[in-house]
């Protein structure tokens, strides 16, 4: 497994190296995230396809139908 | 089944991005991101079909002064992941 | 009536209503992007209906003469009607990579506060302000990805009604009722008790991550690049948008601008650790002799900052 000095493997070799000589053992880590997947954010506005109003309130023109791919993101994670 | 004798390859088509302290994969038919610590990018730029999952948890382990059983573990369990997600080439396993 | 011209990059639009009790309201929303010009292309409007028949009474919102939602709750009505607004606006600038975070300027550099609702974004951002800071946003930066530049997206501010206690002068100046959103925060326009606050589109610096941690002491605590830039993409809004682009947008911004979470459980302790930030950039260029700044980046990882004063 011999590799040149400037390879990535090289250089995540030797911070993986110093990182656990300093805080021991990095246990391998993989996250997970679906593009423009800011749920968050609608619903912090407290809108979400399953919560189209908050209140008693209604929407009448089929809004969170057309908002289409830029937004159906946030709602689909 | 991923297993010590397994020798994964990563898909071709993703798009990586190296950071100082790890990586990020780009799945653009998914369209997902996968971030990965350093351990997991050193695991992964090491899945070239050729290398079995038993060596890699030799060389990391000597990286890492960590033993090799626990290690080994620790890849299985990340290169399953990888599996699962549809980041490695099918029937490379 | 209450007319509002508002513009945002080339999107113009208006809100009005007929309504004087719904008129401090809307006096509330987008009070910076108010402009002279009477040109729009998408307005909005919002009255108070009283129905004969079932003597039932609503507000009612429109969307270019068109019926768009009635509620009985006239909190809930501005509340629909800011969302859809935003909504449009962020669709209207899709070109920009959007964030969910708040924005503040000082010494031409912007620091960007990037986190869920709670963490507090909008707290510190006004406590920033009270001390000199100018404004990008409460809520959305915009990235033009070329540049890394951050541009402005200017809305009032929605702060949780217990952070407002330590910003009295707020209550003092705002007149009527306090409008609150459907999360409870109350609305507030910054433009009541501070002049010029609004800032002009300006290069990131610092790229902090807020955590209210009630009883915390107080700390800047560096982050590696691949957590901040997890961190960063999960508050990212319209990346589906700009796919590997955006994503490459987002890592610039980790790789070369300073990256901290704030664990702290005391906005005065986060105002003066984030004050603490430019007091080291100002004392960074003066070291090196620059007129600009550049030469503190790239130097290495800080260390830890705890408890309001560097170390």
């Amino acid at each position: 497994m011999s590799e040149d000095n400037s390879s990535p493997v090289s250089s995540r070799r030797e911070f993986l190296k110093k990182a656990c000589k300093t805080t021991g053992y990095v246990i391998p880590l993989v996250m997970v995230l679906k593009l423009g997947s800011a749920n968050a954010w609608a619903e912090s506005y407290g809108r979400t396809t399953q919560n189209t109003a908050s209140g008693s309130g209604k929407t009448h023109d089929g809004f969170f139908d057309q908002i289409g791919r830029f937004f159906a993101n946030l709602f689909h994670s | 089944m991923i297993s010590k004798s397994s020798r994964p390859m990563i898909r071709e088509d993703l798009q990586q991005s190296d950071l100082k302290d790890g990586c990020v994969l780009y799945d653009q038919i998914r369209e997902k991101a996968y971030t990965l610590n350093i351990t997991a990018s050193l695991i992964w730029s090491y899945l070239d079909g050729a290398i079995s999952l038993e060596e890699i948890a030799r060389e990391l382990a000597s990286v890492s002064g960590c033993d090799t059983d626990t290690v080994l573990r620790d890849i299985v369990e990340t290169v399953t992941f990888f599996r699962e997600n549809g980041l490695l080439e099918q029937g490379a396993v | 009536m209450f007319r509002r011209y508002c513009q945002i990059h080339s999107f113009r639009f208006s809100i009005s209503t007929h309504c004087k009790q719904l008129e401090p309201g809307l006096a509330l929303l987008y009070p910076a992007l108010s402009t002279t010009s009477r040109k729009y292309c998408a307005e909005w409007s919002i009255e108070s209906k009283y129905s004969g028949k079932t003597g039932a009474h609503a507000y009612v919102c429109y969307e270019n003469g068109g019926l768009i939602y009635d509620t009985q709750i006239v909190d809930d009505a501005l509340d629909y009607l800011e969302w859809r607004i935003t909504t449009r606006i962020l669709q209207e600038l899709s070109h920009f990579v959007q964030i969910h975070a708040a924005g503040l300027v000082s010494g031409g550099k912007a620091l960007l506060l990037v986190g869920p609702p709670g963490s507090g974004k909008s707290s510190l951002a006004v406590c920033l302000l009270r001390q000199g800071w100018k404004c990008l946003s409460d809520e959305v930066i915009l990235i033009d990805s070329a540049s890394g530049t951050a541009w402005p997206f200017l809305r009032s501010f929605r702060v949780d009604s217990k952070a407002m206690e330590a910003f009295p002068e707020f209550f003092v100046k705002q007149s009527g009722p306090a409008y609150c959103d459907s999360k409870g925060k109350i609305r507030l326009d910054p433009s009541l008790v501070l002049r010029d606050w609004v800032a002009q589109p300006s290069q990131p610096r610092w790229i902090i991550f807020p955590g209210y941690q009630p009883g915390h002491r107080g700390e800047l605590e560096p982050l590696g690049e691949t957590e901040a830039f997890h961190l960063m993409m999960s508050q990212a809004i319209n990346l589906a948008e700009h796919g590997k682009r955006g994503m490459d947008t987002l890592i610039s911004l980790v790789r070369r601008f300073q990256c901290f979470r704030l664990n702290t459980g005391d906005l005065h302790t986060a105002t003066s650790l984030l004050e603490g930030l430019t007091e080291q950039m100002q004392k960074s260029i003066y070291r090196s002799g620059q007129t600009s700044g550049g030469g503190f980046i790239g130097g290495g990882v800080p260390t830890t900052v705890a408890g309001g004063r560097h170390e």
